[in-house]
């Protein structure tokens, strides 16, 4: 037995024990989140709360109430805009969205959908090559609020210069303004274009897959995820995609290095669209 | 005798007999030519001659005799000269024959001849000498008997020379057939010897080369041609041709022997260096895909120990460096598990340390007793030989293969062995490359996700803090707002009932003012109203509170005090809420919303709400309801309860006795017609409130819509009320797409009619109703579906105003339109300044840059395309040439049509893109987009 734990120990073990806390209490499980990350993040909290020591959180974790929600908010990046990396989506529309035409119907799941940007940016994408009718949009994250917030279709008004610059640059070839309308502080997207999203809470890590689907997008998700719960997230995108399915990640992340890069080709190595094979 | 020496000598001896041959029947022929000529050309002719001669000696006979005997003088004469020409010829004849006679006998008989004829030639002169003469016949007779007897002579030595001649002929002849048939018979012989001889000599030239040639043709079908290791040789007997040929056989079928050898080892040796290769290609195919050393090692062992003939083997590899270096089992095969060699090693350590440290392949075959055992199912063996090999990399040692076999090693084994080797250090050099760079991969790929996870965190990060600090800055409002509204509160509390007496006052002041100032679209008394809302809603909770005996401390007059303020606070607000709502529709700024409603529910709504008045009055209430009224409505449910319930709280405020009824139908559409007319209305519904009470004047029917008109001034300070009633319902049944009609006659009654239509898609089409029912326009502006609700409590509705005003971002903003089109520009202008911006306008792209540089204040540019002089493109171009309105929002207004345009735009600068006909709730959003900081 050692007598004395370094700072450094004391600290990851505390961490541990505050996620082994968080998950029995909120059934959320953080355990195999990359510790960097939820450490820079509790550090966050304590600062604000002014707590001393991560023991201390564990303690309001156990004992009061709405600390844990409060807890997982912070955990849950919600970073996302629409037309992100308006490369990427003008990839999409060149290249993926010929092959989808022949589909009768084609299932998207955007896994960690956060405010469902990326979702409309999609079901935008689909109404324009005239997709959107035989699509179905299922955009899954595990934060209930954020997808509450999604379902509305608001859009904070002061992003939309930078939405329209990247609705352009995505290739859009219609009028960005055409899918809203506006007041004096938000901007309110066309229902036409919310009726085929259906948004859920799914935890990538506790829950399994539920439905096959012709596109999965999950785009700076698993950059929160140590290598082994990345494998595990692969295998559920790689058990839920059918043949000849998509498999769309954000632009820092690779399957090059996952023990998946054998079941993909890449169809756009740029982009980081993968198809199975 | 060579073959061509033979061939000559075979066809010389042919010619030579030929020639032979033939000279001969040449000379044969020669010799009977002349036998021939001799015959024809010398004796015929002799013989001819003697018998000419003859002849002739015959005629001159027989002349004489004639002339000597018969004939008279002339004939005579004739017979004389005959003969004289005979003898001439004769003895022409004789001399030609004596020319040409060459035997001797011939000669003689001649000589005789000529002898007898001179004879008998003289007898015949005297016999014609005595026929001329003309003598007697009897020197005649003897005479002619000495003549006869003479020619007899002649004759007979004629004959016996014709003869001679005709016998030397005959012998001629019979000589020269004797002649050709010796000579045939010659010819027979010589063709005959000739054919013998040639034959003889072509049977030699044939025999003599056909046996060499067939003792060559028998030893060549002899080979065998599958076996040429073996060829048989052809004896040389000769030293000619056939003898060449037999020894340049033998010097080839050697050569083809020695090839063959040759051929055979090189064949075998193919065969084991591609044993080898298949080997080792094998397991070099094997090495692809490999990213795992151990897996390498594994497989490597697995393969090679079959292929050598090895029943166990082990795979070490080199661990750690210096001091530390080492060498790690890391396969083995058909090991007994962990007990199959050692783990591990170091240089130097027992026999394969010795092997690693002199990077020397060594091969045991002498095994000791102890050595490991080879363990089979039924028992244990020992190995007959080991091979210990290095695998060697830039001359140093990074692995060893240690292999054992019951059989010795074949020289081929090891020679593969040792080729395998070689290329192995480099694969596993190559593969610990790749798991290296693999694991630096997948490090600078968790870095780069870390980044872009620590990237999204700050952003987020940076999010919340500015979503705190408007959060903090909206709770310090609000906290200051409740304070205010506390403090507020306080002093009212304090105050009381004074202070509710001079609001009352103030109140009252208010509505005699407003009745006063202006009647219709007054802004300001919308905001007054609003105004005067928030202290009375105070007014209202707080007499209410002071009202209730079971919280009050006050003595219960003062609370009746309460009371009576509270429901004069009541009236007021009522008041407030219809001069607003007035006021709001005329100014346009009331809010309806379309939605389903159930008519089955109103009877029962309108008796809920006014049977107790009916009650208190005494008055008959009477609802009829008609079976052809749809159950589903689509208006707005608010506006139209209050128009009913305005309808008949007037009938049951001027009915005293009788009764008040409403009738609800299916309206006829020609009767609404002729009253109002609304695009896209269907469904219309009549609805009649009909009153027994005091009745409208015909003069005043038209008067009681306007805002502020009762009957009478009498009228209203009798039964109070605003006057705002009608003048609401009216207003309201317009902004439904309905109309409200009077009919009434004093003292008799009134009767008002509510027409009013089911509109389930709302009042879309703002220009059509425009057209229809032009004071309606004013209820339809912009802004009628802005999600901000006035008809919540007055409190809510003053803040959002609030809000509106606060954040409203057009207000000081600035706009410049650059549009060729007057009617455009004017359009605009009117719909952006009634939105609070300041509007400039350009005519052309000269004219906007121009107004660019004068240094205008300009927030956002809406730009036409299609201008002449400058076009949009070339003036967006421009303006963004220059960096101070780089960030400058440009709203691209283009031809929807054009798709191509929207590239364009984008490509020259602009911002975003609306196209034309321009939408104005579309070009509000777009503005409020781009003008949101």
């Amino acid at each position: 037995m050692k007598d004395t734990l370094t700072i450094e120990e004391r600290e990851d073990l505390e961490i541990e024990l505050l996620l082994e806390a968080i998950y029995s209490v909120s059934g959320f499980d953080f355990r195999k989140y990359m510790r960097s990350s939820i450490k820079r993040r509790v550090e966050n909290r304590m600062r604000l709360d002014h707590v001393r020591r991560i023991s201390g959180m564990i303690e309001m974790v156990l004992y009061e109430k709405g600390y844990v929600e409060k807890l997982l908010r912070d955990f849950s990046i919600n970073v996302t805009e629409m037309f992100r990396d308006p490369d990427f989506f003008k990839a999409f529309r060149l290249n993926i969205v010929p092959l989808l035409k022949k589909l009768p119907e084609i299932r998207i799941w955007h896994a960690g959908c956060s405010t469902g940007e990326e979702a409309f940016s999609m079901a935008i994408i689909l109404k324009e090559e005239g997709l959107y009718d035989k699509a179905r949009i299922y955009a899954t994250d595990m934060n209930d609020e954020v997808l509450r917030h999604a379902e509305k279709g608001i859009l904070p008004l002061n992003r939309m210069q930078s939405y329209t610059k990247n609705y352009l640059q995505a290739g859009g070839n219609q009028e960005f303004s055409e899918y809203y309308t506006t007041d004096y502080q938000n901007a309110y997207l066309d229902s036409g274009l919310l009726k085929n999203i259906v948004f859920f809470q799914h935890n990538l890590v506790t829950d399994g897959s539920f439905n096959e689907f012709h596109i999965i997008m999950c785009r700076n998700v698993m950059i929160y995820f140590t290598g082994e719960l990345q494998t595990y997230v692969n295998q559920l995108f790689y058990d839920s995609l059918c043949k000849d399915g998509f498999l769309a990640v954000g632009s820092k992340e690779t399957l090059h290095t996952s023990s998946f890069s054998e079941d993909y080709e890449d169809f756009d190595s740029k982009e980081r669209i993968y198809r199975k094979l | 005798m060579g073959f061509k020496k033979k061939q000559m000598l075979g066809f010389g001896l042919i010619l030579l007999f030929l020639a032979i041959l033939l000279s001969f029947m040449m000379f044969t022929l020669n010799n009977l030519k002349s036998s021939m000529t001799e015959i024809v050309e010398n004796r015929y002719d002799k013989v001819q001659a003697s018998m000419e001669i003859r002849q002739l000696f015959s005629r001159s006979d027989r002349e004489i005799l004639f002339a000597a005997n018969d004939a008279n003088k002339e004939e005579r004469a004739e017979s004389l000269e005959i003969i004289n020409e005979n003898h001439s010829l004769i003895e022409s004849k004789i001399a030609g024959l004596s020319g040409s006679l060459n035997k001797s006998k011939a000669k003689q008989l001649l000589k005789e001849f000529e002898t007898q004829y001179a004879s008998y030639s003289i007898t015949e002169a005297e016999i014609i000498q005595k026929i001329k003469s003309g003598n007697s016949s009897d020197n005649l007779s003897s005479l002619m008997d000495d003549q006869r007897e003479k020619r007899t002579k002649v004759i007979s030595t004629m004959d016996e020379f014709k003869d001679y001649q005709e016998g030397v002929m005959k012998d001629t002849l019979s000589n020269s057939r004797q002649t050709y048939e010796d000579m045939i018979g010659f010819v027979i012989f010589a063709v005959i010897l000739s054919i013998l001889v040639i034959s003889v000599t072509v049977v030699w030239m044939i025999r003599s080369t056909s046996k060499d040639l067939q003792s060559i043709t028998k030893v060549i079908e002899d080979i065998d041609f599958k076996n040429l290791s073996v060829i048989p040789r052809i004896p040389v007997r000769t030293t000619d041709e056939i003898g060449d040929i037999a020894k340049s056989f033998n010097d080839m079928a050697e050569s083809l022997e020695i090839y063959n050898q040759k051929e055979k080892d090189f064949t075998e040796k193919i065969s084991e260096q591609n044993w080898i290769q298949t080997r080792v290609a094998d397991i070099a195919t094997m090495y692809q895909r490999i990213v795992d050393v151990e897996v390498l090692a594994d497989r490597f062992i697995t393969r090679l120990a079959p292929m050598m003939g090895a029943s166990i083997g082990a795979f070490y590899v080199k661990r750690g460096e210096g001091v530390d270096m080492r060498f790690v089992k890391l396969a083995s095969f058909a090991g007994d598990g962990e007990d199959s060699g050692r783990r591990e090693f170091r240089l130097g350590e027992g026999l394969i340390g010795q092997c690693a440290l002199e990077k020397k392949t060594k091969v045991i075959e002498d095994i000791p007793e102890d050595f490991q055992l080879v363990t089979t199912g039924l028992g244990e063996i020992n190995p007959k030989s080991i091979v210990i090999a290095p695998v060697v990399f830039e001359d140093e040692v990074v692995a060893m293969v240690e292999l054992a076999s019951l059989e010795a090693f074949t020289k081929l084994q090891k020679t593969f062995l040792n080729q395998v080797l070689d290329t192995l250090g480099i694969t596993i050099n190559n593969v610990e490359g790749r798991m290296e760079i693999e694991r630096l991969l997948k490090e600078s790929q968790a870095q780069t996700e870390e980044l872009q996870a620590q990237s999204e965190e700050l952003q987020s990060q940076s999010e919340e803090m500015q979503a705190q600090s408007e959060e903090l800055q909206t709770q310090a409002e609000e906290l200051r707002m409740i304070n205010e509204q506390l403090e507020e509160r306080n002093r009212e509390t304090e105050e009381k009932s004074k202070e509710l007496q001079v609001a009352k006052l103030n109140l009252e002041k208010q509505a005699e003012e407003l009745k006063l100032s202006s009647k219709y679209k007054s802004e300001f008394m919308a905001n007054m109203s609003h105004e005067l809302r928030t202290p009375l809603n105070s007014i209202l909770i707080l007499s209410e509170m002071l009202s209730d005996p079971n919280d009050s401390k006050l003595n219960e007059e003062q609370q009746e005090f309460a009371r009576v303020i509270n429901s004069s606070g009541q009236d007021l607000l009522t008041l407030i809420n219809d001069i607003l709502d007035l006021s709001k529709v005329e100014v346009g700024k009331l809010e309806v919303v379309f939605d389903e409603m159930n008519l089955s529910e109103l009877p029962e709504l309108l008796h809920r709400n006014f049977d107790h008045v009916a009650k208190k009055k005494n008055i008959d209430f009477i609802i009829e309801k008609s079976k052809n009224v749809p159950d589903i409505f689509f208006t707005d449910e608010q506006r139209f309860q209050q128009i009913l319930k305005n309808l008949l709280s007037n009938a049951f405020k001027f009915t005293e006795k009788g009764s008040v009824s409403v009738q609800i139908k299916k309206a006829d559409e020609e009767n609404v017609a002729q009253w109002i007319q609304t695009k896209g209305a269907s469904n219309w519904v009549e609805i009649k409130v009909t009153d027994t009470g005091i009745g409208i004047s015909k003069e005043k029917q038209k008067l009681i819509f306007e805002a502020f008109q009762q009957g009478d001034g009498a009228t209203m300070r009798k039964y109070g009320g605003t006057g705002l009633g009608l003048s609401i319902c009216r207003e309201f049944a317009k902004l439904l797409g309905g109309w409200v009609i009077v009919d009434s006659e004093e003292g008799q009654g009134s009767t008002f009619t509510f027409f009013i239509p089911s509109m389930p898609e709302g009042f879309k089409n703002v220009d059509e109703a425009i057209a229809a029912s032009p004071e309606v326009a004013a209820a339809n502006h912009d802004d009628s579906a802005a999600p901000f609700g006035e008809q919540g409590g007055p409190d809510a509705g003053m803040m959002d105003e609030e809000d509106r005003d606060k954040a409203k971002p057009f207000c000081n903003k600035t706009v410049l339109v650059v549009d060729d089109d007057h009617r455009n520009i004017f359009a605009l202008k009117n719909a952006l300044k009634h939105e609070g911006m300041e509007i400039l306008t350009a005519e052309n792209g000269f004219e906007c840059l121009e107004l660019l540089e004068k240094g205008n204040n300009i927030d956002v540019i809406l730009m036409d395309i299609m201008m002449p002089g400058m076009d949009g493109y070339e003036t967006m171009t421009r303006i963004r040439e220059q960096s101070k309105f780089e960030n400058l929002p440009i709203i691209a207004l283009t031809a929807k049509a054009m798709k191509g345009d929207r590239e364009k735009c984008l490509k020259a600068g602009a911002s975003d893109y609306v196209s034309k006909p321009l939408k104005l709730d579309q070009l509000l959003s777009v503005l409020r987009v781009w003008l949101t900081n």
